[in-house]
């Protein structure tokens, strides 16, 4: 074995580890990263984190909102969002609220009427995200990241283009 | 000399093997695993990256791994052997018996589990639900079209490829070959049991399915065995036992021997004759099989001979190499479980940690292992050349040998069960995998009433309250019933059971088993990423009514 060919592998090994660690530990780093308070455009539309919060109970009106109380140990989280613009038919965004190493899928969304598909195809208004996470969590939720795609139409259908940007919570929740 | 002490003396020659290696092959050895620790570590980070601008490219990342990794296995064993096959041959004759091996013992779900984790921290589950389900041929015709475009352009370009490399020998177009080939397999295993699937289906639908159903009904009534269900537990108590003890080692001394360059035949001259002087029938065949796989003489034939290479070896040989094969794992499993217990305890994110346990499995336990393949396989020649006719007769030594390798199978099942199944009490909660699963509140009963329903059977309802808990994204756990000998999925038909990072989920789950089955006891069996628990029922008196709760409850622990 060349002693060159030993120094390769070695370099390669250690590059591993830091990428490994830079993008397990520090997912948004090098992402599109937007603050609190700033839009992010897509397809058509423009999105905008207004509030991000924890509450103990919902309000009636939420798609599957029911019960309106979280279960025991967990509470909700709340992100509210104003959209603008016009999106193009079949686009849709999603979110996916960012922890440690781990993450929670939104649990239920208030959309205004005739929203197609989470996000797309809809008139300008609010959006808002809920999500149900434990309450030991809270501390290390960072923001909200929103993936937002374009399909072509059918069920199952295949995506043509997606895009995910970071919305980095004002302060910390916890 | 017995069989017995044959075996131990096989043992400890290969034991003794190890200390007999160059400090400066311990060198090369250790730099090659590492490339390889690199090669998969680092295909699976990539596949995390590009998946969100094309899914597709997941393929392309794990052949590429896949492909590094043997690269590195084979210059190992070619340093450990000292020579054997050309690079790029040993590579082309390794490539379909390798990711076999890989799939059928778990290698490849292992690193596909691996891929989802990482895609599930990142992105969440449903975003890698999405993905997977974009990549479904079935869910539109242009994905159909576009997989067997994709199937037919590579298994072409993998045939011109390898014209190329017999033609200049270069060993990167030897590499290029096999990473195509790895395209090839992997989008024939991703996408290809969909489409067995729903085969499958449409002639579920068919008359032919009925008439089978019959036919099988009417064998049932006539000998009084099911003989699907005999089949299926045949293969439970025996197929996969066997597999993973005798076969999983073997199969790996083979692949050392078509490094080692084990000479085969080709399939003309096996039948006699060179393909010009076969009879025109033959000669069709052999360009039907040509056509549809002309890998046979370069990846089946060499495997196969090498196969039968290591069965000459005799008994004892592989009696004492299959014990030695499972120390190993034995040694490589409890460190791993270890490693894992520290990560839980020390409340660390495993994800973010999980290179460090592959570290120990991946360089340090492979490599071992390869030393191991090398000695065996150096062994297998000598007692090839020294042709030493046993003193006893081949079925007494496989009798005997068979008899030990069952024993240490059942030693070892005792504590720890065949497939890694640590016994737990119900009302006990232990870790399977990444996850805490507890199983509790066992029942049975003549009825089960569900929500407003009752269902009656002539068999019994067994009932288990099951919590799964995770701290961190992890795999599903799945679970079934043993008992008389037979396995029981849940009665509802759902296959898995998670839980959301952080949150405990609960629910009853159902079986429906035979009546005289329960008769020996009950066992619940959770499993998830390759590991097991297995939850003794112990005695349950019948009731006549019995109430499941299916509804999944979360807590936030």
């Amino acid at each position: 074995m060349k002693p060159s060919r030993a120094i390769l592998v070695c370099c390669a090994a250690l590059a591993l580890a830091l990428a490994w660690v830079i993008r397990i530990g520090f997912p948004e780093l090098g992402e599109t990263r937007i603050p609190q308070g700033q839009s992010a455009s897509f397809s058509g539309m423009e999105l905008r984190l207004e509030r991000l919060s924890p509450v103990e109970s919902l309000p009636p009106g939420f798609e599957g909102g029911d019960p309106n109380l979280p279960v025991p140990g967990a509470v909700y989280l709340v992100a509210e969002f104003s959209l603008a613009g016009d999106p193009e038919p079949n686009s849709s965004c999603w979110a996916y609220l960012a922890g440690e190493g781990r993450g929670w899928n939104e649990t239920f969304q208030s959309l205004p009427s005739g929203f197609y598909q989470r996000c797309g195809d809809a008139p300008s208004g609010q959006v808002t995200k809920v999500f149900e996470v434990p309450k030991r969590a809270l501390g290390e939720v960072g923001g909200v990241w929103i993936s937002f795609s374009k399909t072509d139409g059918e069920p199952e259908a295949e995506v043509q283009a997606a895009d995910r940007v970071f919305f980095e919570a004002a302060g910390p929740l916890g | 000399m017995s069989a017995l002490s044959q075996l131990l003396h096989e043992l400890w020659l290969l034991l003794a093997r190890f200390t007999k290696i160059p400090r400066t092959v311990w060198g090369s050895l250790a730099v090659a695993m590492t490339a390889s620790w690199v090669a998969y570590f680092g295909s699976i980070l990539i596949a995390g990256e590009v998946i969100v601008a094309m899914p597709w490219l997941l393929i392309g990342c794990l052949s590429l791994g896949l492909v590094a990794q043997l690269s590195a296995v084979i210059y190992a064993l070619r340093t450990l052997l000292g020579g054997g096959a050309k690079f790029g041959d040993a590579l082309a004759e390794t490539m379909l018996p390798f990711l076999s091996v890989y799939w059928a013992f778990g290698f490849v779900d292992g690193i596909i589990h691996n891929v989802m984790d990482v895609i599930n921290a990142r992105f969440g589950f449903f975003y890698f639900a999405d993905t997977i389900n974009s990549m479904n041929p079935l869910s539109s015709p242009v994905v159909l079209v576009g997989v067997i475009a994709v199937l037919v352009a590579s298994f072409v370009l993998r045939r011109w490829l390898e014209w190329r490399y017999d033609k200049t020998g270069r060993n990167v177009v030897g590499l290029a070959s096999a990473v195509v080939e790895a395209v090839f397999l992997f989008l024939l295993g991703i996408s290809g049991f969909r489409i067995v699937s729903w085969v499958m289906l449409w002639l579920g639908d068919r008359n032919l399915a009925s008439w089978l159903d019959q036919a099988l009904a009417w064998i049932k009534a006539a000998i009084h065995i099911d003989f699907p269900e005999f089949l299926a537990a045949g293969w439970e108590a025996v197929g996969v036992p066997l597999a993973n003890m005798v076969f999983l080692p073997i199969a790996w001394l083979a692949l050392a021997g078509v490094v080692a360059g084990v000479k085969a035949p080709k399939l003309a001259e096996l039948w006699g004759a060179e393909r010009s002087q076969l009879g025109s029938l033959r000669k069709a065949l052999l360009a039907v099989v040509d056509a549809v796989y002309n890998d046979i003489d370069d990846k089946v034939l060499p495997f196969v001979y090498s196969l039968r290479r290591v069965f000459q070896a005799g008994w004892p040989f592989l009696g004492g190499y299959v014990l030695l094969f499972h120390m190993l794992h034995w040694l490589g499993g409890s460190l791993d479980g270890w490693i894992a217990t520290l990560i839980t305890l020390s409340g660390s994110n495993p994800l973010l940690l999980m290179p460090l346990g592959g570290l120990l499995d991946q360089v340090v336990i492979t490599g071992l292992q390869l030393l191991l393949l090398a000695a065996a396989f150096q062994r297998v020649e000598e007692l090839r050349l020294a042709k030493a006719p046993s003193p006893t007769p081949g079925w007494l030594n496989a009798l005997l040998v068979g008899a030990v390798l069952a024993a240490v199978a059942c030693a070892q099942s005792l504590t720890t069960g065949f497939g890694g199944a640590s016994r737990a009490a119900v009302g006990e909660v232990v870790k399977v995998g990444r996850s805490e699963v507890g199983v509790s509140d066992a029942r049975m009963g003549d009825e089960v009433v569900i929500g407003q329903d009752a269902e009656h059977s002539d068999q019994l309802f067994v009932v288990v309250r099951l919590s799964v808990f995770n701290a961190y994204p992890a795999n599903s756990v799945t679970l079934s019933l043993s008992a008389g000998g037979s396995d029981y999925a849940p009665w509802d038909g759902i296959s898995y059971y998670r839980s959301l990072p952080g949150f405990r989920s609960s629910c009853d789950v159902v079986f429906e088993v035979e009546r005289s089955a329960l008769a020996g006891g009950a066992s619940i069996r959770a499993e998830s990423a390759g590991y097991a628990a297995e939850f003794a029922l112990g005695e349950l008196a019948p009731v006549a009514s019995v109430t499941a709760n299916v509804l999944i409850e979360e807590v936030a622990p």
